[in-house]
Protein backbone atom coordinates (compact mmCIF):
# COMPACT_ATOMS: atom_id res chain seq x y z
CA UNK A 1 0.00 0.00 0.00
CA UNK A 2 1.64 3.19 -1.16
CA UNK A 3 -1.07 5.72 -0.47
CA UNK A 4 -1.39 6.89 3.15
CA UNK A 5 -5.15 7.15 2.64
CA UNK A 6 -5.29 3.39 2.33
CA UNK A 7 -4.03 3.02 5.88
CA UNK A 8 -6.51 5.64 7.03
CA UNK A 9 -9.30 3.85 5.21
CA UNK A 10 -8.55 0.56 6.92
CA UNK A 11 -8.41 2.23 10.31
CA UNK A 12 -11.76 3.95 9.88
CA UNK A 13 -13.39 0.83 8.43
CA UNK A 14 -12.42 -1.10 11.53
CA UNK A 15 -13.45 1.68 13.90
CA UNK A 16 -16.71 2.41 12.09
CA UNK A 17 -17.54 -1.28 11.99
CA UNK A 18 -16.89 -1.65 15.72
CA UNK A 19 -19.09 1.36 16.48
CA UNK A 20 -21.87 0.05 14.25
CA UNK A 21 -21.85 -3.39 15.87
CA UNK A 22 -21.71 -1.97 19.39
CA UNK A 23 -24.60 0.35 18.61
CA UNK A 24 -26.63 -2.62 17.39
CA UNK A 25 -26.24 -4.24 20.81
CA UNK A 26 -27.33 -1.00 22.53
CA UNK A 27 -30.61 -1.28 20.67
CA UNK A 28 -31.42 0.55 17.46
CA UNK A 29 -35.19 0.73 17.86
CA UNK A 30 -37.23 2.21 15.02
CA UNK A 31 -37.74 5.60 13.39
CA UNK A 32 -40.78 6.25 15.55
CA UNK A 33 -39.18 4.89 18.74
CA UNK A 34 -35.40 5.24 18.38
CA UNK A 35 -33.26 3.22 20.79
CA UNK A 36 -30.04 4.33 22.50
CA UNK A 37 -27.93 3.11 19.60
CA UNK A 38 -30.02 4.64 16.80
CA UNK A 39 -27.90 7.66 15.91
CA UNK A 40 -24.56 5.96 16.51
CA UNK A 41 -25.64 2.93 14.44
CA UNK A 42 -26.49 5.15 11.47
CA UNK A 43 -23.43 7.35 11.89
CA UNK A 44 -21.18 4.31 12.31
CA UNK A 45 -22.63 2.62 9.24
CA UNK A 46 -22.16 5.75 7.14
CA UNK A 47 -18.64 6.13 8.49
CA UNK A 48 -17.82 2.54 7.56
CA UNK A 49 -19.24 2.96 4.05
CA UNK A 50 -17.34 6.20 3.48
CA UNK A 51 -14.15 4.62 4.78
CA UNK A 52 -14.63 1.80 2.28
CA UNK A 53 -15.09 4.36 -0.49
CA UNK A 54 -11.93 6.15 0.67
CA UNK A 55 -9.96 2.91 0.70
CA UNK A 56 -11.16 1.88 -2.74
CA UNK A 57 -10.63 5.32 -4.30
CA UNK A 58 -7.16 5.64 -2.78
CA UNK A 59 -6.25 2.14 -3.98
CA UNK A 60 -7.34 2.96 -7.52
CA UNK A 61 -5.74 6.40 -7.71
CA UNK A 62 -2.18 6.81 -8.91
CA UNK A 63 -1.45 8.65 -5.72
CA UNK A 64 0.05 12.04 -5.05
CA UNK A 65 3.52 10.61 -4.71
CA UNK A 66 3.22 10.86 -0.97
CA UNK A 67 4.09 7.80 1.00
CA UNK A 68 3.34 7.25 4.67
CA UNK A 69 6.95 8.09 5.49
CA UNK A 70 6.89 11.31 3.47
CA UNK A 71 4.16 12.69 5.74
CA UNK A 72 6.71 12.79 8.55
CA UNK A 73 9.68 14.04 6.55
CA UNK A 74 11.18 17.36 7.48
CA UNK A 75 9.37 17.42 10.79
CA UNK A 76 10.81 17.00 14.23
CA UNK A 77 8.10 14.53 15.15
CA UNK A 78 10.23 12.97 17.87
CA UNK A 79 9.88 16.16 19.90
CA UNK A 80 6.12 16.15 19.49
CA UNK A 81 5.84 12.54 20.68
CA UNK A 82 8.20 13.32 23.54
CA UNK A 83 5.98 16.20 24.65
CA UNK A 84 2.89 14.00 24.38
CA UNK A 85 4.58 11.38 26.52
CA UNK A 86 5.50 14.06 29.05
CA UNK A 87 1.89 15.26 29.21
CA UNK A 88 0.57 11.72 29.71
CA UNK A 89 3.13 11.10 32.45
CA UNK A 90 2.17 14.45 34.00
CA UNK A 91 -1.45 13.37 34.03
CA UNK A 92 -0.67 10.16 35.91
CA UNK A 93 1.88 11.65 38.27
CA UNK A 94 0.02 14.79 39.29
CA UNK A 95 -2.05 13.08 41.98
CA UNK A 96 0.75 11.16 43.75
CA UNK A 97 3.41 13.87 43.37
CA UNK A 98 1.15 16.86 43.75
CA UNK A 99 0.66 19.84 41.46
CA UNK A 100 3.74 21.71 42.68
CA UNK A 101 6.37 19.05 42.05
CA UNK A 102 4.84 17.54 38.93
CA UNK A 103 4.34 20.92 37.25
CA UNK A 104 7.84 22.07 38.16
CA UNK A 105 9.38 18.94 36.67
CA UNK A 106 7.16 19.09 33.59
CA UNK A 107 8.08 22.68 32.86
CA UNK A 108 11.79 21.98 33.19
CA UNK A 109 11.53 19.13 30.71
CA UNK A 110 9.34 21.14 28.33
CA UNK A 111 11.67 24.14 28.35
CA UNK A 112 14.56 21.88 27.53
CA UNK A 113 12.83 20.52 24.43
CA UNK A 114 13.86 23.45 22.27
CA UNK A 115 17.03 23.99 24.34
CA UNK A 116 16.70 27.73 23.89
CA UNK A 117 17.61 28.61 27.49
CA UNK A 118 20.39 27.67 29.86
CA UNK A 119 19.64 25.18 32.64
CA UNK A 120 19.80 27.88 35.29
CA UNK A 121 17.28 30.02 33.42
CA UNK A 122 15.04 27.01 32.84
CA UNK A 123 14.93 26.16 36.54
CA UNK A 124 14.22 29.78 37.40
CA UNK A 125 11.44 30.10 34.83
CA UNK A 126 9.90 26.79 35.82
CA UNK A 127 9.89 27.71 39.50
CA UNK A 128 8.43 31.13 38.78
CA UNK A 129 5.70 29.70 36.52
CA UNK A 130 4.76 27.01 39.01
CA UNK A 131 4.59 29.39 41.93
CA UNK A 132 2.59 31.90 39.87
CA UNK A 133 0.17 29.14 38.87
CA UNK A 134 -0.32 28.11 42.49
CA UNK A 135 -0.91 31.69 43.55
CA UNK A 136 -3.41 32.31 40.75
CA UNK A 137 -5.28 28.99 40.80
CA UNK A 138 -4.95 27.71 44.36
CA UNK A 139 -4.77 30.86 46.44
CA UNK A 140 -6.71 33.37 44.34
CA UNK A 141 -9.24 31.23 42.48
CA UNK A 142 -9.61 28.56 45.15
CA UNK A 143 -9.13 25.63 42.78
CA UNK A 144 -8.35 22.48 44.77
CA UNK A 145 -5.09 21.36 43.24
CA UNK A 146 -3.70 17.92 44.15
CA UNK A 147 -1.37 18.20 47.13
CA UNK A 148 0.43 14.90 46.73
CA UNK A 149 2.85 13.61 49.31
CA UNK A 150 4.31 17.09 49.78
CA UNK A 151 1.00 18.50 50.89
CA UNK A 152 1.73 18.35 54.58
CA UNK A 153 4.95 20.32 54.02
CA UNK A 154 3.75 23.15 51.90
CA UNK A 155 0.03 23.62 52.47
CA UNK B 1 -36.43 52.05 22.79
CA UNK B 2 -35.96 48.68 24.46
CA UNK B 3 -32.71 48.21 22.56
CA UNK B 4 -31.53 51.55 23.86
CA UNK B 5 -32.30 50.65 27.47
CA UNK B 6 -30.57 47.30 27.07
CA UNK B 7 -27.56 49.10 25.61
CA UNK B 8 -27.47 51.48 28.54
CA UNK B 9 -27.62 48.55 30.96
CA UNK B 10 -24.83 46.90 29.03
CA UNK B 11 -22.69 50.02 29.30
CA UNK B 12 -23.48 50.18 33.01
CA UNK B 13 -22.06 46.69 33.46
CA UNK B 14 -19.19 47.02 31.00
CA UNK B 15 -17.90 50.33 32.34
CA UNK B 16 -17.33 49.07 35.86
CA UNK B 17 -13.67 49.25 36.93
CA UNK B 18 -13.19 45.47 37.28
CA UNK B 19 -14.77 44.87 33.88
CA UNK B 20 -12.64 47.54 32.24
CA UNK B 21 -9.54 46.08 33.84
CA UNK B 22 -10.30 42.55 32.65
CA UNK B 23 -11.05 43.96 29.20
CA UNK B 24 -7.65 45.64 29.20
CA UNK B 25 -5.96 42.44 30.36
CA UNK B 26 -7.76 40.43 27.71
CA UNK B 27 -6.88 42.81 24.88
CA UNK B 28 -3.27 43.01 26.09
CA UNK B 29 -2.94 39.23 26.20
CA UNK B 30 -4.68 38.97 22.85
CA UNK B 31 -2.32 41.48 21.25
CA UNK B 32 0.69 39.62 22.62
CA UNK B 33 -0.76 36.36 21.39
CA UNK B 34 -1.41 37.87 17.99
CA UNK B 35 2.14 39.14 17.76
CA UNK B 36 3.55 35.70 18.48
CA UNK B 37 3.41 33.66 15.29
CA UNK B 38 1.96 30.24 15.84
CA UNK B 39 0.09 30.97 19.06
CA UNK B 40 -3.36 32.03 17.98
CA UNK B 41 -6.41 33.29 19.85
CA UNK B 42 -7.84 29.76 19.79
CA UNK B 43 -4.95 28.36 21.77
CA UNK B 44 -4.81 31.38 24.09
CA UNK B 45 -8.52 31.35 24.89
CA UNK B 46 -8.63 27.60 25.36
CA UNK B 47 -5.63 27.68 27.69
CA UNK B 48 -6.91 30.67 29.69
CA UNK B 49 -10.46 29.38 29.93
CA UNK B 50 -9.94 27.38 33.14
CA UNK B 51 -8.48 30.48 34.78
CA UNK B 52 -11.85 32.20 34.45
CA UNK B 53 -13.96 29.55 36.14
CA UNK B 54 -14.00 31.28 39.50
CA UNK B 55 -14.12 34.81 38.15
CA UNK B 56 -17.36 36.75 37.53
CA UNK B 57 -18.96 35.54 34.29
CA UNK B 58 -19.27 39.00 32.70
CA UNK B 59 -15.63 39.89 33.32
CA UNK B 60 -14.54 36.46 32.09
CA UNK B 61 -16.48 36.68 28.85
CA UNK B 62 -15.21 40.20 28.22
CA UNK B 63 -11.64 39.07 28.82
CA UNK B 64 -11.97 36.11 26.45
CA UNK B 65 -13.60 38.30 23.80
CA UNK B 66 -10.85 40.88 24.35
CA UNK B 67 -8.25 38.21 23.61
CA UNK B 68 -9.95 37.57 20.27
CA UNK B 69 -10.08 41.25 19.35
CA UNK B 70 -6.52 41.87 20.47
CA UNK B 71 -5.19 38.91 18.52
CA UNK B 72 -6.79 40.17 15.30
CA UNK B 73 -4.89 43.45 15.67
CA UNK B 74 -1.68 41.99 17.10
CA UNK B 75 -1.08 39.79 14.08
CA UNK B 76 -0.31 42.83 11.96
CA UNK B 77 2.75 43.83 14.01
CA UNK B 78 4.99 40.97 12.94
CA UNK B 79 3.44 41.02 9.47
CA UNK B 80 4.64 44.57 8.99
CA UNK B 81 7.97 44.38 10.78
CA UNK B 82 9.16 40.84 10.13
CA UNK B 83 7.09 39.73 7.14
CA UNK B 84 5.86 36.89 9.33
CA UNK B 85 2.09 36.89 9.89
CA UNK B 86 1.18 36.51 13.51
CA UNK B 87 -2.26 35.32 12.54
CA UNK B 88 -3.81 33.73 9.49
CA UNK B 89 -5.93 36.86 9.11
CA UNK B 90 -2.78 39.00 8.87
CA UNK B 91 -1.19 37.13 5.98
CA UNK B 92 -2.39 39.71 3.48
CA UNK B 93 -0.95 42.53 5.58
CA UNK B 94 2.52 41.14 4.86
CA UNK B 95 2.19 41.96 1.18
CA UNK B 96 2.11 45.73 1.56
CA UNK B 97 2.87 46.25 5.24
CA UNK B 98 6.38 44.83 5.05
CA UNK B 99 7.09 46.78 1.88
CA UNK B 100 6.05 49.95 3.68
CA UNK B 101 8.43 49.05 6.49
CA UNK B 102 11.26 48.55 4.01
CA UNK B 103 10.60 52.07 2.76
CA UNK B 104 10.92 53.43 6.27
CA UNK B 105 7.17 53.78 6.76
CA UNK B 106 6.68 51.06 9.34
CA UNK B 107 5.24 53.61 11.74
CA UNK B 108 2.53 54.67 9.34
CA UNK B 109 1.67 51.06 8.57
CA UNK B 110 1.43 50.14 12.25
CA UNK B 111 -0.53 53.29 12.97
CA UNK B 112 -3.10 52.84 10.23
CA UNK B 113 -3.44 49.19 11.18
CA UNK B 114 -4.25 50.20 14.74
CA UNK B 115 -6.68 52.95 13.79
CA UNK B 116 -8.33 50.84 11.13
CA UNK B 117 -8.77 47.97 13.55
CA UNK B 118 -10.28 50.29 16.14
CA UNK B 119 -12.72 51.95 13.72
CA UNK B 120 -13.75 48.67 12.16
CA UNK B 121 -14.18 46.95 15.51
CA UNK B 122 -16.36 49.81 16.73
CA UNK B 123 -18.50 49.82 13.60
CA UNK B 124 -18.82 46.07 13.84
CA UNK B 125 -20.04 46.35 17.41
CA UNK B 126 -22.66 48.89 16.36
CA UNK B 127 -23.84 46.45 13.71
CA UNK B 128 -23.90 43.65 16.27
CA UNK B 129 -26.02 45.73 18.66
CA UNK B 130 -28.48 46.69 15.91
CA UNK B 131 -28.87 43.31 14.21
CA UNK B 132 -28.66 40.98 17.19
CA UNK B 133 -32.09 41.79 18.75
CA UNK B 134 -34.19 40.98 15.65
CA UNK B 135 -32.24 37.77 15.17
CA UNK B 136 -32.63 36.92 18.85
CA UNK B 137 -36.42 37.41 18.68
CA UNK B 138 -36.50 34.96 15.81
CA UNK B 139 -34.44 32.46 17.80
CA UNK B 140 -37.02 32.42 20.60
CA UNK B 141 -39.60 30.99 18.22
CA UNK B 142 -37.47 27.97 17.46
CA UNK B 143 -39.07 24.58 18.04
CA UNK B 144 -37.88 21.00 17.44
CA UNK B 145 -38.24 21.20 13.62
CA UNK B 146 -36.22 24.44 13.57
CA UNK B 147 -33.52 22.97 15.80
CA UNK B 148 -33.26 19.95 13.54
CA UNK B 149 -32.95 22.32 10.59
CA UNK B 150 -30.18 24.19 12.45
CA UNK B 151 -28.38 20.88 13.02
CA UNK B 152 -28.65 20.05 9.33
CA UNK B 153 -27.47 23.59 8.52
CA UNK B 154 -24.48 23.15 10.79
CA UNK B 155 -23.49 19.90 9.13
CA UNK B 156 -24.13 21.35 5.67
CA UNK B 157 -21.91 24.35 6.40
CA UNK B 158 -19.25 22.01 7.72
CA UNK B 159 -19.29 20.07 4.47
CA UNK B 160 -19.36 23.30 2.43
CA UNK B 161 -16.25 24.52 4.17
CA UNK B 162 -14.43 21.25 3.65
CA UNK B 163 -11.22 21.85 1.86
CA UNK B 164 -9.74 18.96 -0.02
CA UNK B 165 -11.49 15.63 0.19
CA UNK B 166 -15.26 15.68 0.63
CA UNK B 167 -15.25 12.05 1.69
CA UNK B 168 -12.87 12.74 4.56
CA UNK B 169 -14.99 15.70 5.67
CA UNK B 170 -18.13 13.57 5.72
CA UNK B 171 -16.26 10.89 7.64
CA UNK B 172 -15.20 13.42 10.26
CA UNK B 173 -18.75 14.74 10.48
CA UNK B 174 -19.96 11.19 11.21
CA UNK B 175 -17.21 10.70 13.76
CA UNK B 176 -18.14 13.97 15.41
CA UNK B 177 -21.75 12.84 15.71
CA UNK B 178 -20.58 9.60 17.30
CA UNK B 179 -18.32 11.40 19.78
CA UNK B 180 -21.21 13.74 20.59
CA UNK B 181 -23.34 10.76 21.55
CA UNK B 182 -20.89 9.43 24.11
CA UNK B 183 -22.53 9.46 27.53
CA UNK B 184 -25.96 8.61 28.85
CA UNK B 185 -28.87 8.37 26.48
CA UNK B 186 -31.29 11.16 27.49
CA UNK B 187 -34.37 8.94 27.17
CA UNK B 188 -33.34 5.50 28.44
CA UNK B 189 -30.33 6.66 30.54
CA UNK B 190 -28.27 3.84 29.08
CA UNK B 191 -24.55 4.61 28.95
CA UNK B 192 -23.15 4.68 25.41
CA UNK B 193 -19.44 4.19 24.73
CA UNK B 194 -18.47 5.19 28.26
CA UNK B 195 -16.28 2.09 28.72
CA UNK B 196 -17.46 2.03 32.33
CA UNK B 197 -15.76 5.32 33.08
CA UNK B 198 -17.90 7.57 35.25
CA UNK B 199 -16.22 10.64 33.85
CA UNK B 200 -17.74 9.91 30.44
CA UNK B 201 -21.31 9.59 31.69
CA UNK B 202 -21.85 13.28 31.00
CA UNK B 203 -20.29 12.93 27.59
CA UNK B 204 -16.96 14.13 26.27
CA UNK B 205 -16.22 17.44 27.95
CA UNK B 206 -16.13 20.39 25.59
CA UNK B 207 -13.30 22.18 27.38
CA UNK B 208 -10.79 19.26 27.36
CA UNK B 209 -11.75 18.49 23.77
CA UNK B 210 -11.24 22.07 22.61
CA UNK B 211 -8.03 22.52 24.61
CA UNK B 212 -6.62 19.28 23.24
CA UNK B 213 -7.72 19.83 19.64
CA UNK B 214 -6.69 23.46 19.35
CA UNK B 215 -4.41 24.39 22.23
CA UNK B 216 -2.14 21.38 22.61
CA UNK B 217 -2.15 20.50 18.92
CA UNK B 218 -1.00 23.99 17.93
CA UNK B 219 1.87 23.76 20.40
CA UNK B 220 2.85 20.34 19.04
CA UNK B 221 2.69 21.58 15.44
CA UNK B 222 5.03 24.44 16.28
CA UNK B 223 7.45 22.10 18.02
CA UNK B 224 7.53 19.86 14.97
CA UNK B 225 8.61 22.65 12.67
CA UNK B 226 12.21 23.69 12.97
CA UNK B 227 12.85 27.31 13.72
CA UNK B 228 13.77 29.18 10.55
CA UNK B 229 15.78 32.31 10.38
CA UNK B 230 13.74 35.37 9.55
CA UNK B 231 15.13 38.68 8.49
CA UNK B 232 14.17 41.32 10.99
CA UNK B 233 14.14 44.58 9.12
CA UNK B 234 15.80 47.19 11.26
CA UNK B 235 14.46 50.68 10.94
CA UNK B 236 13.42 53.53 13.14
CA UNK B 237 9.78 53.67 14.06
CA UNK B 238 9.32 57.33 13.38
CA UNK B 239 5.95 58.91 12.85
CA UNK B 240 3.53 56.34 14.22
CA UNK B 241 0.64 58.60 13.36
CA UNK B 242 -0.48 58.47 9.73
CA UNK B 243 -0.36 61.79 7.92
CA UNK B 244 -3.22 63.42 6.07
CA UNK B 245 -2.42 61.74 2.80
CA UNK B 246 -2.38 58.32 4.51
CA UNK B 247 -5.81 59.02 5.98
CA UNK B 248 -7.12 60.14 2.61
CA UNK B 249 -5.96 56.92 1.00
CA UNK B 250 -7.14 54.73 3.87
CA UNK B 251 -10.52 56.14 4.83
CA UNK B 252 -12.67 54.38 2.23
CA UNK B 253 -10.72 51.11 2.47
CA UNK B 254 -11.38 51.15 6.22
CA UNK B 255 -15.10 51.74 5.71
CA UNK B 256 -15.39 49.14 2.97
CA UNK B 257 -13.33 46.68 4.98
CA UNK B 258 -15.54 47.22 8.02
CA UNK B 259 -18.76 46.48 6.15
CA UNK B 260 -17.31 43.58 4.21
CA UNK B 261 -15.68 42.00 7.24
CA UNK B 262 -18.82 42.32 9.33
CA UNK B 263 -21.05 40.46 6.89
CA UNK B 264 -18.43 37.86 6.01
CA UNK B 265 -17.81 37.34 9.70
CA UNK B 266 -21.43 36.28 10.17
CA UNK B 267 -20.92 33.37 7.79
CA UNK B 268 -19.77 30.27 9.62
CA UNK B 269 -16.20 29.47 8.74
CA UNK B 270 -15.73 32.69 6.76
CA UNK B 271 -14.56 35.08 9.36
CA UNK B 272 -11.44 37.11 9.51
CA UNK B 273 -9.22 35.23 7.09
CA UNK B 274 -11.54 35.28 4.11
CA UNK B 275 -12.64 38.85 4.77
CA UNK B 276 -9.04 40.08 4.78
CA UNK B 277 -8.31 38.41 1.47
CA UNK B 278 -11.54 39.64 -0.12
CA UNK B 279 -10.91 43.15 1.16
CA UNK B 280 -7.43 43.18 -0.35
CA UNK B 281 -8.83 42.02 -3.67
CA UNK B 282 -11.53 44.68 -3.64
CA UNK B 283 -9.16 47.49 -2.71
CA UNK B 284 -6.80 46.46 -5.45
CA UNK B 285 -9.66 46.40 -7.91
CA UNK B 286 -11.02 49.79 -6.87
CA UNK B 287 -7.70 51.55 -6.47
CA UNK B 288 -6.66 54.23 -8.96
CA UNK B 289 -3.12 52.91 -8.72
CA UNK B 290 -3.42 49.11 -8.53
CA UNK B 291 0.21 48.77 -9.63
CA UNK B 292 1.25 50.08 -6.20
CA UNK B 293 -0.27 47.08 -4.44
CA UNK B 294 2.43 44.70 -3.34
CA UNK B 295 4.93 47.56 -3.21
CA UNK B 296 3.73 49.40 -0.15
CA UNK B 297 0.20 50.69 -0.77
CA UNK B 298 -1.33 51.77 2.51
CA UNK B 299 -4.80 50.76 1.34
CA UNK B 300 -3.48 47.20 1.21
CA UNK B 301 -2.91 47.42 4.95
CA UNK B 302 -5.93 49.50 5.97
CA UNK B 303 -8.61 47.45 4.21
CA UNK B 304 -7.62 43.93 5.28
CA UNK B 305 -6.83 44.94 8.85
CA UNK B 306 -10.21 46.65 9.15
CA UNK B 307 -11.95 43.67 7.62
CA UNK B 308 -10.44 41.13 9.98
CA UNK B 309 -11.34 43.18 13.03
CA UNK B 310 -14.87 43.84 11.85
CA UNK B 311 -15.29 40.13 11.19
CA UNK B 312 -14.77 39.44 14.88
CA UNK B 313 -17.93 41.40 15.68
CA UNK B 314 -19.86 39.70 12.92
CA UNK B 315 -18.77 36.30 14.17
CA UNK B 316 -20.60 36.93 17.43
CA UNK B 317 -24.01 37.24 15.76
CA UNK B 318 -24.69 33.55 14.99
CA UNK B 319 -23.23 32.63 18.39
CA UNK B 320 -25.27 35.03 20.49
CA UNK B 321 -28.53 34.75 18.58
CA UNK B 322 -28.68 31.18 17.35
CA UNK B 323 -26.06 29.47 19.48
CA UNK B 324 -24.12 28.53 16.34
CA UNK B 325 -20.38 29.12 16.60
CA UNK B 326 -19.05 30.40 13.29
CA UNK B 327 -15.42 29.53 13.95
CA UNK B 328 -13.18 27.78 16.44
CA UNK B 329 -12.93 30.82 18.75
CA UNK B 330 -16.69 31.12 18.90
CA UNK B 331 -16.91 27.42 19.68
CA UNK B 332 -14.69 27.92 22.70
CA UNK B 333 -16.66 30.98 23.75
CA UNK B 334 -19.85 28.94 23.45
CA UNK B 335 -18.32 26.42 25.80
CA UNK B 336 -17.37 29.25 28.14
CA UNK B 337 -20.90 30.67 28.08
CA UNK B 338 -22.33 27.27 28.92
CA UNK B 339 -19.83 26.80 31.74
CA UNK B 340 -20.86 30.16 33.17
CA UNK B 341 -24.50 29.05 32.96
CA UNK B 342 -25.30 31.81 30.48
CA UNK B 343 -26.20 29.87 27.33
CA UNK B 344 -26.80 32.08 24.29
CA UNK B 345 -29.97 30.22 23.35
CA UNK B 346 -32.73 30.15 26.00
CA UNK B 347 -33.73 26.54 25.25
CA UNK B 348 -30.21 25.40 26.17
Amino acid sequence: MKNPDQYAGIFWILLGGAITISSFFYGVGSFSAPGPGFITFLAGAILTLLSLVLFISSSKSKGTGQSLRSLWEGRQSGKAFYILALLVAYMFLMTPLGFLLSTFLLLILLFRVQAAYSLKKVILLSAASTIASIIVFDVWLGVQLPRGFMGYILF
Amino acid sequence: METFSHLLYGFQVALQPLTLFTCFVGVLIGTLVGVLPGLGPVAAISLLLPATFHAPPVASIIMLAGIYYGAMYGGSTTSILVNLPGEAASVVTCLDGYQMARKGRAGAALGISAFGSFIAGTLGLVGLACLAPPLAAMALRFGPPEYFAVMVLGLTVLIFLAGGSMIKSLMMACFGIIVGNVGMDPITAQPRFTFQMNILLDGVGLVPLVMGLFGISEVLLNVEESLTQREIFETKLKGLLPNLRDWKESLWPIIRGSVLGFFLGILPGGGAVISSFVSYGIERKLSRHPEEFGKGAIAGVAGPESANNSATAGAFIPLLTLGLPSNAVMAILLGALMIYDTPPVPAW
